[in-house]
């Protein structure tokens, strides 16, 4: 098919936006291959305008595709990769034609939604693990924090530092986004606004308790660096102080003179034994 | 002394248990309210050390001061090891700082044992009340709870904290006999006993005032076995697990490999942590807490431990042949689980998808089950083993090589 034929729409990578011109165009039957969004990062690919569907007069007809099935959508839509909003409606086309299976792991296109689904939910939670607050340098801040997702998730996943830290007041700054808690309510924006930007990625703080915390919480003894990769990928590394200390604890344990769980610095202190007439027999 | 110096005591100390989860909590928000923490259910591991472990809480001792003389662990009386002391004030400062950096999700509070069981745990409980009263600190709080100490303290604990503990340590009386001489299999469940009723009573309340009753350690409890540090065989420490997880209602059992510790006792080993034996044992674990298995089917009755060679899953299915291959188009979810190298969440897929249409190998393999062990043992709408391969060829086949078995030390 020519690109002629090809209706080329742009919804500024916003879900409720393609979500509209995905039903007017499943109510004009366009087929998969009959219509295509352009990337944020590459307007006008095919030199063209981008369409605008007119809906259909009264009464359009009606759409089969069940709430939970948009909820799973709408997640997968949040999953950065080219062509995100072509496949969602690729889905969608099937769900509409009776395809349940289109959201099952075993198919092949379930399978892609629901990894990229995982995937998502995956990115949320690392936001909520490896974000790390500093202390801030502006007096009406309480912490700042600088973040890099892979995925489009700060929105719908930041509300969680709130019921964290109660009534303190923080910034969550990423390269695409920033959140804004003023201790009631939190303030959402993207692109994320400079001044935001600058307290986040301008602070130095003394974190040495942490790193000694991680230090002598490691056990040389049970060296698994494959176990740690797995579940803390280094892409989070550059932004956390454990990050920098990683190496050094490893290339300790490697070097094996030690082949017990107890930290060197730690032994090489004096020690003390409990005189045994104080124990008393309960 | 600094606290920074006491920290890396005390931390040091802490590292030989092995709990750290913050899971299981009820739902509770800091959202416009004084106080910080909250808690949703769900578990999060902060950061990962180079051991593959998660972390999740700010686990440290009170003190490792302690007048018991436990041959396995590092801060024995006996011990010739540096010794350090937080003020409850103290351990409240780091958790608060750590917790709002992001670092934690809480605090795991464990302590060597001074003065006597009861002083010990008061000032454990404390340390609790400090957080939750004075800070209002709504993150989770993880309490060890001490065998020997009155029933009432350990309730005060339950209501502070979310999850308590008693380390059983080893799996029977001659075992902690010979290494722990001043704990016994009595006292500990003993103290499991208290927190199982303690449990219970908020659990009896009528539900329209369960909400409003004080909660007791609502995240459940747990305890932690040492494996390797004595003869036990597996048999006898997932019998033991067996027994406390249908008399004390446990949450987790743990299982902790023995780590040489400095100035070994002539009593415990000084071999490396037997890593791969220990992960055995977690498997087994979650399929007697997941899947409905028993112990005893778990192992070979002429068998005292789990094969390194094959996971216990395997090894029940090779030992079961008469009940494979399953057609994993007809039987029940239940027993699609128990095919090696299929998991409960893809059995419960597999039932999903079969109800819209045939499933087919293809399938499994887009599931991400693990065909290669699966194989033998299923049929699909498209296959069905070529030949009743023999289960001593079968293990051999699908058994770790020796070279993966060395890189578990």
């Amino acid at each position: 098919m020519g690109l002629a034929n090809m209706y080329v729409l742009d919804c500024q990578d916003d879900f409720e936006q393609w979500r509209e011109q995905a039903r007017i165009a499943l109510q004009r039957s366009l087929l998969p291959g009959e219509v295509c969004w352009q990337a944020e990062a590459a307007p006008d690919l095919f030199g063209a305008q981008s369409a605008v569907l007119a809906p259909l007069p009264e009464p359009a007809p009606a759409l089969l595709v069940p709430a939970r099935a948009v909820d799973m959508l709408a997640l997968a839509a949040r999953f950065r990769a080219p062509g995100r909003w072509d496949f969602l409606y690729k889905v969608l086309w099937r769900l509409n034609a009776g395809e349940r299976q289109a959201i099952m792991a075993g198919d092949p296109d379930g399978a892609i939604l629901q990894k990229r689904i995982k995937a998502v939910r995956r990115e949320m939670h690392h936001l909520h693990a490896f974000l790390r607050f500093r202390k801030s340098t502006v007096a009406e801040l309480d912490w700042v924090a600088w973040h890099e997702p892979a995925h489009d998730i700060l929105d719908l996943a930041s509300s969680h530092f709130a019921e964290r830290l109660g009534q303190q007041r923080w910034v969550i700054a990423t390269p695409q986004d920033g959140v804004f808690y003023d201790g009631e309510a939190l303030h959402y924006a993207r692109p994320c606004p400079e001044p935001w930007r600058a307290v986040a990625k301008g602070v130095r703080d003394d974190e040495s308790l942490w790193a000694t915390y991680y230090r002598h919480i490691f056990n040389p003894a049970r060296l698994n660096r494959e176990a740690m990769q797995g579940h803390m990928p280094r892409r989070f590394w550059a932004q956390l102080e454990e990050g920098r200390l990683i190496p050094e604890l490893i290339s300790e344990a490697q070097r094996g003179s030690r082949r017990s769980g107890q930290r060197e610095s730690v032994a090489s202190l004096p020690g003390k034994q409990i005189p045994a007439r104080l124990v008393r027999k309960p | 002394m600094e606290i920074i110096a006491k920290l890396a005591i005390l931390a040091d100390a802490a590292k030989y248990d092995a709990s750290c989860a913050s899971s299981g909590a009820p739902k509770r928000s800091s959202r416009n309210k004084a106080g910080i923490g909250s808690t949703n259910g769900a578990g999060i591991c902060h950061s990962y050390t180079p051991d593959g472990r998660c972390v999740s809480l700010l686990k440290i001792l009170l003190t490792n001061f302690c007048l018991y003389d436990c041959q396995y662990c590092v801060s024995r009386r006996s011990n010739d090891v540096p010794r350090a002391r937080f003020t409850p004030a103290e351990v409240v400062r780091l958790t608060l700082d750590f917790y709002q950096r992001n670092y934690v999700s809480g605090l795991f509070l464990s302590s060597g044992i001074i003065r006597s069981a009861d002083y010990t745990m008061e000032q454990l409980v404390e340390v609790a009340r400090l957080l939750r009263e004075e800070h209002q600190f709504r993150g989770y709080i993880h309490l060890k709870t001490i065998p020997d100490a009155d029933p009432q303290l350990i309730a005060a604990a339950g209501r502070y904290a979310d999850r308590l503990s008693v380390n059983i340590e080893l799996p029977s009386n001659s075992a902690l006999q010979r290494l722990a001489p001043e704990k016994s299999i009595a006292g500990i469940q003993a103290a499991m006993g208290v927190i199982r009723d303690g449990r219970k009573a908020v659990q009896e309340q009528p539900a329209r005032g369960r909400a409003k009753a004080p909660r007791f350690a609502p995240s459940g409890q747990s305890t932690q076995l040492i494996v390797g540090a004595e003869p036990s065989s597996d048999k006898v420490i997932l019998t033991r697990a067996q027994h406390l997880y249908q008399n004390f209602g446990l949450r987790r059992v743990y299982y902790s490999a023995f780590t040489p510790i400095p100035k070994s006792p002539p009593l415990v080993p000084l071999q490396a942590p037997p890593l791969l034996r220990e992960h055995r044992l977690y498997q087994a674990d979650f399929l007697m807490r997941g899947y409905g298995f028993q112990a005893e089917e778990l192992l070979h009755s002429s068998e005292e431990d789990l094969p390194l060679d094959i996971d216990p899953k395997l090894g029940w299915a090779l030992r079961h042949r008469e009940q494979f291959p399953v057609d994993i188009n007809r039987a029940s979810q239940q027993m699609i689980a128990r095919v090696p190298g299929i998991g409960l969440r893809s059995a419960q897929r597999i039932v999903a998808l079969r109800q819209v249409r045939a499933v087919r190998l293809e399938d499994l393999r887009r599931l991400r089950c693990a065909l290669e062990k699966a194989r033998p043992f299923i049929i699909t709408r498209d296959y069905r083993p070529r030949q009743d391969s023999a289960s001593v060829v079968l293990r051999q086949r699908l058994s770790l090589s020796a070279q993966q078995l060395s890189l578990w030390g």
